[in-house]
């Protein structure tokens, strides 16, 4: 069976309705990170103690909330996970060691005797730790970066021998300022570092004419923004569970876009003399269109099986890889691409031709 | 051409005859029955521990348990560096000895950095247990250890109370009469040599230093042979031999009456190995433990004492304790034997009269001190006159020191010692030493214990991730196995073939690396799935296209394998790179998701190139296939 035999369907020209629908949804997630006042951090990056019981019947949150307040629990939250018997209890931490479950139990057992329950999880994070795995969260996302960076660099640009050779120490020289005590010690200089690598790749992109490099990692950062602006949209907790899947979507991501590079840059040459860039890789998309379409599907059915099968605990998880691998496939035509033609004709040798046209 | 394809073939089969073979022991111990792993872990547990081995591991996600890491509250006390590595040392040998109590297989138990311990017990989810685990200060005690001919004695009263009560396990086990057996040299794994408790002035000579002891005879209880009868213990029959007789006796290794081992080796017994969950079955009876208590033994000597026993204590009771793992002795076959004492339960002395220990090399010219490690205790003013009476008193007699219920040392009080300064000799290494000073100041930790992370899995909620992680792995594969074969119909069958092989060797790989299955790394080898047929995919689209352009079937299929495969090393490298940042950076389930990516992105990469390719290879080799329905 083959469902499209040579496909020739037009997709550049739609690529500015396209980057509008993009910033919007980036913007309604910025929005809803300014309203919410940022992301819902878990407790592995805030600290606390999230605790999920599993009672015999069904049992309401509010009831679950007065048996916290009689226990002497001042900052709590209630959810039902799941369903109405599985409860899900957030705490903040009041001192240090107390013995939180040990309260709540005795409360649960004196208010609800003939509903009886078990403890199914329990994570109890102090603060130290927290601000542990806050860093290691960022230097995660630093040091995957920096790899893709000149992974890329290496791969695609290897022509300008000279570009790659900088983008490598300059990789190289971040990822050892990161792991100093300035920097793993402030979320704040973390942060910072993170945003001044960003602007000295893109100068980097800029003195060497690194399109492609350019291409791909714009097209990342708009996975991850869309990803987490989505989550912040459906109030979902971002814990380390979801900071690897977004370092997943990240590499899924670039997988989709260099397959399409690969075939530009394989097409580019031949078809030069006769076809504007935007052209040749409207051809290209269409090339590799039967993949993009089959490995997506085949990738997307076993994330919704997961999801729907999977059971509550890795949920979020799934959800957040199959949001990745939908924005992460359509990044690669609609963003990835664009920006390659934006830089061909601003910046590259598109510079002449566009100028040629115009007059 | 056919040769070297026949090779290629042979090469596949038996890489997933390999994996197989790896994955035999997971699916092996899967179909045991709770009842039937129990009675294994009673009468095999050797054979158990090996098949866990084996086997993947299961991450604490999946097998329900707690993982703790534990730091001293230094809140209120600063501690300069040198301080604080000495606390957590000494934090680190109190946490070790109480979580052998938990009864954990395999607890893991470890520094991270030297500010941080971190344990890991599958299976326990009593949070309270664990706050205890780390709450509780230590407890140090002198016991005076009862020499064998007693310990003989009431291993006969314990007989006795077992058939008495009926109270036998594994009736069918059979364990033969004890025997004098031909004395053979034992080693042990560090020459671990009987330790002494001398005053300042030294005194003659001990026995000699190389242990004595009998060895078993292959078909009695320790040796390796009792593994044959475990088909018969599982199926319910039992060997019998002639003139056999269970009892708890029995399972003890009898010493030999020598000489030369008994002067050398007066107190303790030893217990094969594999014998120890029965022991300890047996042992946790409160029929047996109330026929220890109420032993009546000779020497009424042991009998004075130097504190007043607390009201509930029965002054002249008796009780069984086990040594401590590293104290383990390894016989001539390589099977191991644990130490047992019996002592009496009211102790000599407790931790809070040891003012200092401190290990040492000996100086002087005497032999058996010069430049060996040394332990040296300093009491406190208190301490030194009632250990003077006691050394007096229990000349030649062992005196066991005892770390929260575990003996960790034994030493033989040599001389009399007065004024409280003590060294003990016959330390088998400088590690020892250390390790013997660190127990004996494990009393009191200058800062508490707090946890600083918990992180508990109900194992409920363990087993039942494990089930929908699987059937969606399942399901999952199902569905894109099915679907390959409607797109690219024979092409898809071939892909689909690599696939299977793929999650055989994805399992295999991570049973015989022993890594850690985790519930995202489930995940991960659900993602695997979609992604390993993105190369499969790559390839055929290009042969596709090849075909279309009206190239032959052969130099289609070369061509497409060609070009692919630049970009599904690309693909891969990308993904790779993350995954190893996770490893780098990830917690334990997360690791665990690095793990199975990576491994599926390689295993993927090699049935996708090299195995699909075969078949092709295979298929179009074979008189006159000119094109194939892709």
């Amino acid at each position: 069976m083959e469902i499209l035999k040579n496909p020739n369907y037009e997709f550049i020209n739609y690529r500015r309705t396209a980057i509008m629908i993009s910033l919007i949804m980036i913007g309604i997630g910025i929005l809803s990170l300014i309203i919410r006042g940022g992301p819902r951090w878990g407790i592995d990056f805030t600290g606390g103690a999230a605790i999920t019981f599993n009672f015999d019947k069904e049992i309401g949150a509010e009831e679950v909330r007065s048996a916290l307040r009689q226990a002497g629990m001042e900052s709590y939250e209630v959810t039902h996970f799941g369903d109405k018997r599985h409860v899900l209890v957030r705490l903040k931490l009041a001192g240090s060691d107390q013995d939180y479950l040990g309260a709540i139990q005795s409360q649960f057992d004196k208010m609800f005797p003939d509903n009886k329950y078990i403890v199914e999880q329990n994570d109890i994070v102090g603060p130290k730790i927290g601000t542990e795995l806050r860093e290691k969260a960022l230097l995660a996302l630093l040091f995957s970066m920096i790899g893709i960076i000149i992974y890329i660099s290496i791969r695609f640009e290897a022509e300008s021998f000279f570009g790659v050779l900088v983008t490598l120490i300059f990789g190289l020289l971040v990822l050892t300022v990161s792991t100093t005590k300035i920097i793993l010690s402030s979320d704040i200089w973390t942060t910072l570092l993170i945003v001044l690598s960003l602007v000295v790749v893109g100068f980097i992109c800029l003195k060497f004419d690194f399109k492609y490099a350019v291409g791909a990692i714009v097209a990342l950062i708009h996975d991850v923004m869309i990803t987490v602006g989505i989550f912040s949209i459906l109030d979902k907790e971002i814990n380390l569970t979801i900071v690897a899947a977004l370092l997943t979507i990240v590499g899924y991501s670039l997988n989709d876009t260099i397959v399409l590079f690969d075939r530009i840059r394989e097409e580019y040459p031949k078809e030069r003399k006769r076809l504007s860039l935007s052209r040749i890789i409207n051809k290209c998309i269409n090339n590799v269109l039967s993949r993009t379409i089959m490995t997506g599907f085949t990738t997307l059915i076993v994330i919704i099986v997961l999801i729907i099968l999977g059971g509550e605990v890795i949920r979020p998880f799934a959800i957040a890889i199959f949001i990745g691998i939908i924005v992460g496939t359509y990044s690669s035509v609609y963003i990835a691409s664009p920006v390659l033609i934006f830089w061909h004709e601003r910046y590259g040798e598109g510079r002449d031709m566009a100028r040629k046209a115009a007059v | 051409m056919f040769k070297k394809l026949k090779f290629k073939l042979i090469l596949i089969l038996a890489i997933l005859l390999g994996s197989l073979y790896y994955l035999y022991p997971t699916i092996y111990l899967n179909r045991l029955a709770p009842e039937e792993k129990k009675r294994m872990s009673l009468s095999d547990p050797q054979g158990l521990k090996e098949l866990e081995e084996r086997s993947i591991k299961l991450g604490l996600d999946l097998q329900g348990g707690m993982h703790l890491v534990l730091e001293l509250d230094n809140s209120k006390i600063r501690l300069n560096s040198d301080e604080q590595k000495d606390a957590i040392d000494r934090a680190l040998e109190i946490i070790r000895t109480r979580v052998d109590q938990f009864g954990v297989s395999e607890p893991l138990i470890q520094k991270a950095g030297d500010e941080r311990i971190i344990i890991e017990l599958a299976g326990i989810v009593d949070t309270s247990r664990a706050r205890a685990l780390v709450q509780q200060s230590a407890y140090l005690e002198f016991k005076l250890v009862k020499p064998q001919s007693e310990f003989y004695e009431v291993l006969k009263l314990v007989d006795e109370a077992i058939a008495d009560n009926n109270l036998t396990l594994l009736p069918e086990k059979v364990i033969p009469e004890p025997a004098v057996q031909e004395a053979e040299k034992v080693k042990s794994t560090e020459e671990f040599n009987p330790m002494d408790l001398f005053g300042e002035k030294k005194q003659q000579e001990a026995g000699p230093d190389t242990l004595r002891k009998a060895a078993e005879k292959p078909d009695t209880v320790g040796g390796k042979e009792e593994k044959s009868s475990l088909d018969q213990l599982l199926s319910g029959e039992g060997a019998l031999a002639k003139g056999a007789k269970t009892s708890f006796s029995g399972l003890f290794f009898q010493e030999p009456s020598i000489p030369q081992a008994q002067e050398r080796r007066q107190s303790e017994l030893l217990v094969p190995i594999n014998n120890v969950p029965l022991v300890k079955e047996y042992l946790n009876m409160p029929q047996v433990q109330e026929a220890i208590i109420q032993a009546e033994v000779n020497n009424q000597l042991d009998f004075l004492h130097f504190r007043s026993p607390s009201e509930d204590e029965e002054p002249d009771s008796l009780e069984v304790l086990w040594g401590d793992d590293d104290t383990d002795l390894i016989g001539p076959d390589g099977v191991a034997f644990k130490r047992i004492f019996l002592m009496k339960k009211h102790p000599e002395m407790t931790g809070q009269f040891l003012a200092d220990a401190s290990a040492t090399l000996g100086s002087g010219y005497d032999p058996k001190t010069a430049n060996k490690p040394l332990v040296l205790m300093q009491l406190t003013g208190e301490g030194a006159d009632s250990f003077e009476t006691i050394t007096e008193l229990y000349l030649q007699r062992d005196l066991a020191i005892v770390l929260d219920k575990i003996v960790k040392f034994a030493p033989r009080i040599m001389s009399r010692i007065p004024g409280g300064r003590a060294q003990i000799e016959g330390v088998p290494s400088m590690d020892k030493a250390r390790d013997l000073a660190i127990v004996l100041r494990a009393g009191a930790l200058p800062a508490p214990l707090t946890i600083a992370e918990s992180r508990t899995i109900g194992p409920s909620l363990g087993a039942d991730s494990i089930q929908r992680g699987s059937r969606s792995a399942l399901i999952g594969l199902v569905f894109v196995l099915v679907f390959m074969v409607i797109y690219y119909r024979f092409g898809g069958l071939v892909a689909d073939v690599a696939l299977i092989l793929d999650m055989i060797i994805i399992l295999a790989v991570l049973a015989g690396f022993n890594a850690t299955l985790t519930l995202p790394g489930i995940a991960g080898l659900i993602l695997t799935i979609g992604m390993a047929v993105d190369a499969n995919v790559l390839i055929f689209e290009r042969i596709r296209e090849e075909l279309r352009l009206g190239k032959t079937l052969r130099a289609a299929i070369d061509t497409g394998y060609e070009r692919a495969f630049s970009t599904i090393l690309d693909s891969n490298v990308t993904t790779f790179i993350t995954a190893v940042v996770l490893f780098q950076f990830g917690t334990g389930p997360i690791k665990g998701f690095a793990v199975t990516l990576s491994v599926g992105l390689a295993a993927s990469m090699f049935t996708a190139i090299y195995v699909t390719r075969i078949i092709f290879d295979m298929w179009t080799s074979r008189k006159n296939v000119k094109t194939i329905a892709l």
